[in-house]
């Protein structure tokens, strides 16, 4: 319950107080997003496959969405940020996606 | 692939399954609950604040090129209104020389006659039409400024002066290419790959289109020494060339002319 809580509180400050990004992290911006929603769906069928942990959790999303950010800055630097950036989208869109299946799997059993 | 079937096999986060044995060999209570309703909440700060700024993003985007679309356009009209002024202007000033003429019909048929040879009004009648291309094999690419065997099989801007000179020298009265009318001041010269009548760039084939006596104009072409070398060239190098006798050809007028040395009378 305190989850689905943090959620609408997360979802209710982002439009409330639209807070402005500065301009030079912007472009990890999509990225960090993308390694977060990584972490909340392997978080979900984790708990769904009964072996949730939340330390595994908190430290996976913090850890998946820095080393994202931090991925594409190197590459910038290096001149590869593109690439980099489909990189990371490219794994980070498989894990997404199995483990949204493994998700329907546990919720439709099919 | 294997790596991205790793990718795809390993999607869970292995510390989920290590975590797990841990807690079957020693179990223990509940964690800290908060920790995780915070991390939720701040994915879904993340996901707003970014969905926010790609819709911030948009709308400058489109503006930027909404702006640059409605410049295109007005610059166009622009053009356009300019296009009629200039044509406005033109029978303006046909009108008041054909008034300022009406008594003098010796001076209107001089004007008229230098005109038409400068290239000032536009031209029809019949003529000779002399049609010049590159060769099959020419491939653009071979175009070397000053080598003198990468432009054997392409018309470059000197054969296209050797042919006007000599439709000249037979007796063309007005001249012009690719409907470019030629003028006495208009240069013929390459640019890069592409030659420049009069800064207008023309691409192959060339068709030169003289006004002036048809038989005239054929036998003194065709007797011309320069028309001898490209029949030569069209045997030895495939360059197109061929000239016939056409009835209707009609020139446009010279763009662009500016007067250098007169001036209007005070």
């Amino acid at each position: 319950m305190i989850i689905l809580l943090a959620l609408a509180a997360g979802i209710g400050i982002g439009f409330a107080v639209q807070p402005s990004v500065p301009i030079d992290l912007q472009p990890y911006l999509p990225i960090a997003v993308v390694a977060a929603l990584d972490a909340v769906f392997g978080g979900l069928r984790a708990r769904l496959d009964g072996i949730f942990d939340d330390k595994v959790f908190v430290v996976s999303f913090i850890a998946n969405v820095l080393v994202a950010a931090l991925i594409v800055f190197v590459g910038d630097q290096l001149g590869v940020g593109g690439e980099l950036s489909t990189a990371v989208i490219v794994v980070l869109g498989i894990r997404i996606f199995s483990n949204v299946a493994a998700i329907r799997r546990h919720l439709f059993r099919a | 692939m294997s790596l991205l079937t790793d990718i795809a096999a390993n999607a869970l986060e292995p510390g989920y399954a290590q975590a797990a044995q841990a807690h079957a060999r020693r179990p223990a209570g509940r964690g800290p609950r908060i920790a995780v309703a915070v991390t939720v909440g701040i994915a879904a700060l993340l996901v707003v604040v970014d969905g926010a700024q790609a819709a911030l993003h948009a709308p400058a985007d489109a503006r930027a090129r909404g702006a640059l679309v409605a410049q295109v356009q007005g610059l166009e009209s622009q053009t356009a209104a300019l296009a009629g002024t200039v044509r406005n202007l033109q029978a303006e000033v046909a009108a008041a020389s054909a008034s300022a003429l009406s008594a003098d019909a010796a001076g209107t048929g001089r004007l008229v006659g230098l005109e038409r040879d400068s290239g000032m009004s536009p031209l029809s009648g019949p003529g000779l039409v002399v049609i010049l291309n590159d060769a099959p094999t020419a491939s653009p690419d071979t175009l070397g400024a000053g080598s003198p065997a990468t432009g054997q099989n392409r018309i470059l801007d000197s054969d296209l002066q050797a042919v006007v000179n000599a439709l000249w020298a037979a007796g063309a009265r007005g001249i012009a290419i690719n409907g470019e009318r030629l003028t006495a001041l208009t240069a013929i010269r390459t640019a890069g790959a592409a030659i420049l009548v009069d800064f207008s760039p023309l691409s192959p084939p060339y068709t030169v289109e003289a006004v002036g006596d048809p038989v005239a104009i054929e036998t003194g072409f065709g007797g011309s020494a320069t028309a001898a070398q490209y029949r030569t060239y069209q045997s030895v190098y495939g360059l197109g060339f061929s000239y016939h006798r056409a009835s209707g050809l009609s020139l446009p007028a010279a763009t662009d002319l500016v007067l250098h040395e007169a001036e209007p009378l005070p």
